[in-house]
């Protein structure tokens, strides 16, 4: 009965944060089965550890999200060519965004710009709408100033606007 | 920032970030039914055998050192056995027992920080978390003897691994 309790109450913070964390997941590792694997190890951690601090922030799940994927790249050389490759054969990539009927054509603009922009933009970007983020705790977790986080989310609009503007008018 | 920014920023906020799939939620969920997981801090990861062979060469060189020492010294005191025997018997038993007699003195002892890795947070169930932090050093000895000239150089290798309690605000 304890433990059936204590799953219900994780199930509330999943809902709200699960698929945020993929998000930002898939904008450490090009393997979509890998994002999953960051997403579970990070939450699995945070939420055993909220149990004996209830004060921890969710928000920091995504700072492990990133540390875990970084220690991964670290232990597995080599690896990112494989996910390139692997993600080339695997034909079409992983939909990052629940797509309505309505606007489907122009949310799919939305999504392949997004995927165009350099890394380090993208991950602050998804950070900043997606997670609702301040700069600040996107400067944590990504271990960058403030100013330079919001520096490269000004960046990363000013390219989206360049390849969606035409498409707005 | 302006309107343009803010629009585009809008729009991309109005995107759901896709759900997990449902084999990610069971997961987790049997992650956390397998209880308690104390294995990043009860056993964490060995890495004195990557020193292996350079701790090898290291006993080596001063086995090498000690014998070429002893050498020395037998060879000197063989070759000042006259002055020896006009010296007082504290004096002789001295001398017999320290390399620096022989004309050994350590001319150098310090350590050198080759590495220094951040292996990042650790969240124990049973107590706070840690930030695992393992520095790499070389210890290094070296000796003259200033007859000669001769020096003898020991290198050890180290490895400190520290966890750090973190606070979090």
């Amino acid at each position: 009965m304890q433990r059936q309790e204590t799953n219900g109450e994780w199930q509330g913070l999943w809902e709200q944060y699960g698929p945020r964390l993929l998000l930002f997941a898939r904008q450490q590792t090009a393997h979509d089965g890998d994002a999953e694997d960051l997403v579970q190890e990070a939450f699995v951690k945070y939420w055993r550890a909220r149990r004996k601090q209830p004060a921890l922030p969710p928000t920091l799940m995504f700072r492990m999200v990133k540390r875990t994927a970084i220690d991964r790249a670290r232990k597995a050389q080599g690896r990112e060519q494989r996910e390139r490759e692997s993600q080339l054969l695997a034909g079409e990539p992983t939909t990052w965004f629940a797509h309505p009927v309505e606007d489907q054509e122009r949310q799919e603009q939305i999504d392949s710009a997004l995927r165009a922009l350099p890394a380090h933009q993208r991950e602050v970007l998804v950070l900043k709408v997606w997670s609702d983020l301040t700069f600040e705790q996107i400067g944590e977790t990504l271990d960058l100033s403030p100013n330079t986080a919001a520096s490269r989310y000004r960046y990363a609009l000013n390219q989206l606007r360049k390849i969606l503007t035409p498409a707005v008018v | 920032m302006n309107d343009d920014l803010e629009e585009i920023a809008r729009e991309l906020a109005q995107l759901r970030p896709s759900k997990p799939a449902p084999q990610l939620n069971r997961r987790i969920e049997l992650e956390l039914d397998e209880g308690d997981d104390d294995r990043s801090l009860s056993t964490p990861p060995v890495a004195w055998f990557r020193w292996l062979p350079l701790a090898a060469a290291a006993v080596l060189i001063a086995a090498v050192t000690v014998t070429a020492m002893l050498g020395i010294i037998s060879r000197s005191s063989r070759d000042n056995a006259a002055s020896f025997a006009s010296t007082a018997p504290q004096d002789r038993e001295s001398d017999s027992s320290a390399p620096a007699k022989s004309g050994f003195h350590r001319i150098r002892n310090a350590n050198y920080l080759i590495d220094a890795e951040d292996n990042g947070l650790l969240f124990p169930s049973a107590s706070v978390p840690f930030r695992k932090v393992t520095w790499q050093f070389v210890s290094a000895s070296e000796w003259r003897d200033d007859r000669d000239n001769a020096t003898v150089q020991v290198l050890i290798p180290r490895e400190e691994t520290m966890l750090i309690p973190v606070t979090v605000h």
